[in-house]
């Protein structure tokens, strides 16, 4: 019987170096392409008809680009429409990474927290980048609650200073812990239908199956959660407010 | 000394009399207007608060570590960053529910982080 754990191993398809750098290709690596050459063809070949009435595909295609434009314009206002492209990459890419996961024998990219803290990081130091050019030091007052006296001013700025830098970990721990805690229950489940065999496998298979569906929304609500994360810190950086 | 007459219809009906007066002083029923999908985000607005916490106590414990080892406080920073970095896991944890309830008390329950 294998671990519940194996389905997370990194194995190198391509053994490839530059230099000390170990740039294998690696199953990790093949299926971040396949979601991304799949999320390419859903929305090239679904805008490809340009129809009045959408088919199935273009419907489809829409209602993920209108519900991330529409998250934008909520959440950073009209200053957040030119990083509309970043947020609806970021989440589409995403979607496809925990939606592909869940195919059988396939690999989970955001089950990593390497991959997921990538995706982190790069929001995180394009949003203060953000709020640096377009502040200047005036970004700093963000640490610096208002009204506050300042004795206190002592104390609140160091846990407003840790609070920002806590953003990336909370935002990665969050997608990858739910991928990996979810994948490990349907594989732990899976292995006791093969144990318990044909006459008791069939209520841990049911719970699969629920457990399934359940999976499936917990990929689109965590695509969703990182992209809406992603709206508020640009909110914060643009507009300089809590 | 006689029982008094058991009458299980009259019982009845009196019963039913009864709850009809009940229900007409309820008032209408009330339908619950919550569906399951808000339900579902309010467990994702709570697993949110959660990994928050668990962070913020995560970056302040290493950042204290780290000071331990670098300039040989322990386990003074160790306890500081611990103190710090719960603080700041609430502090966003805080902010997560302030955004929730205030887009809840304007009723847009559906669009929620």
């Amino acid at each position: 019987m294998h671990s519940p754990m194996e389905q997370f191993e990194i194995k190198r398809l391509l053994d490839f170096r530059i230099g000390p750098l170990d740039a294998s290709f690696t199953n990790s690596a093949l299926w971040m392409v396949v979601a991304v050459a799949l999320a390419t063809l859903v929305f090239v070949f679904g805008m490809s008809r340009k129809a009045m009435v959408p088919g199935r595909l273009q419907a489809t295609a829409e209602l993920g680009y209108e519900f991330i434009a529409g998250m934008v314009r909520d959440n950073v206002g009209s200053a957040g429409k030119k990083y509309f492209p970043f947020v609806f990459t970021l989440f589409v890419f995403i979607l496809f990474c925990n939606l592909l996961g869940l195919v059988p024998y396939a690999f989970t990219p955001t089950s990593h927290i390497i991959v997921t803290f990538a995706m982190a990081a790069t929001v995180f130091v394009g949003v203060t980048v953000i709020g640096i050019t377009r502040h200047g030091l005036h970004f700093l007052s963000f640490f610096v609650p208002k009204g506050v006296p300042f004795v206190l001013l002592l104390l609140l700025v160091p846990i407003e200073v840790i609070s920002y830098f806590v953003r990336p970990f909370s935002l990665s721990i969050r997608l990858f812990a739910n991928m990996l805690a979810g994948h490990t229950m349907l594989k732990v489940f899976g292995g006791f239908v093969v144990m318990l065999g044909l006459y008791a496998g069939w209520a841990p298979l049911a719970f699969i199956v629920a457990f399934t569906g359940l999976e499936l929304l917990i990929a689109f609500l965590q695509a969703y959660v990182f992209a809406i994360l992603t709206c508020l810190y640009l909110n914060d950086a643009i507009h300089l407010s809590h | 000394m006689d029982t008094p007459e058991r009458d299980p219809d009259g019982e009845r009906r009196r019963l039913d009399e009864l709850d009809a007066r009940l229900k007409k002083a309820r008032g209408p029923e009330v339908r619950p207007t919550q569906d399951m999908r808000v339900s579902h985000r309010e467990t994702g607005v709570a697993y949110r608060v959660l990994v928050d916490m668990i962070a913020g106590l995560l970056v302040g414990g290493f950042l204290g570590y780290w000071l331990d080892r670098w300039q040989g406080w322990a386990p003074w920073s160790l306890l500081g960053g611990l103190i710090l970095g719960f603080a700041a896991g609430a502090n966003n944890a805080w902010r997560a529910i302030r955004v929730y309830s205030d887009q809840a008390a304007k009723g847009d329950s559906n669009r929620l982080p």
